[in-house]
């Protein structure tokens, strides 16, 4: 499946939209994060974290899926197929990965958030903020990005078979 | 023996073995690395900030510290 000139374009804007949107959508959660565990103020740390489970669901878990569908659907409709070349599967397994941990970690803090309302103004300035996840997040759509941008090549057995086939 | 016999790749396996690039093998180390450093990171407790140590997980981080705290305080 080849995807015509015109909506490979679409998809590739789509996909640079997204994926920039992702990676800003991690920048900011992560200020929130920092500036959370450095609060002092009970209300503060409240605000943040409500502001980070917003960020969390509305903006980077429906910019993660986007990011990944249209990834692959790129990938499907053009030469370098998903599977053929080792960049583009590392790409894949990275974007799933982040994917998967963003949409596995959201509920905890969605669950934080609930317990912040129930805590002692001790507790909540001693629980602190955020900065493991979105930072890690960031180093590995940081690595994808450069991966898509610098294809290195290397084809998988997989697609040198199918271009021997092809030959 | 016929010396196109010998020129002559036997047809039942590959021409040419597939090799891995170099990029690809050292991406794989540094992954796995990594991959254990944070299961290292995650079993040793040391992820006490932050969503690690609230919801479920916190729940159950408090259920083993409570069961190891000794009772009378000694220590």
């Amino acid at each position: 499946m080849t995807l015509s000139p015109t909506a490979r374009r679409v998809t590739l804007v789509l996909h640079l939209t997204v994926t920039g949107g992702w990676i800003g959508g991690a920048v900011a959660y992560l200020a929130l994060g920092v500036a959370a565990g450095a609060a002092d103020e009970p209300e503060a740390v409240r605000g943040m974290w409500a502001a980070m489970e917003l960020t969390g669901w509305y903006a980077l878990v429906p910019l993660a899926a986007a990011s990944l569908v249209t990834g692959i659907a790129l990938a499907l409709g053009s030469r370098w197929g998903l599977f053929t070349h080792y960049w583009v599967v590392i790409s894949l397994v990275l974007t799933s990965v982040a994917t998967a941990v963003l949409v596995l970690h959201m509920p905890s803090v969605s669950d934080m958030v609930e317990r912040l309302g129930t805590m002692s103004a001790d507790e909540i300035t001693r629980h602190g903020g955020d900065v493991l996840h979105p930072a890690l997040g960031l180093v590995v759509l940081l690595v994808v990005q450069v991966l898509n941008v610098f294809k290195p090549a290397g084809m998988t057995s997989y697609g040198e078979r199918r271009r021997r086939r092809a030959a | 023996m016929d010396m196109d016999e010998v020129a002559e790749p036997d047809s039942g396996t590959p021409t040419m073995a597939h090799r891995m690039p170099r990029w690809v093998k050292a991406f794989l180390i540094v992954g796995v690395v990594l991959l254990i450093a944070l299961v290292v990171h995650a079993v040793s407790g040391r992820g006490e900030h932050g969503p690690s140590r609230h919801g479920a997980s916190a729940r159950a981080w408090e259920v083993v510290s409570a069961a190891h705290t000794p009772a009378f305080g000694g220590g």
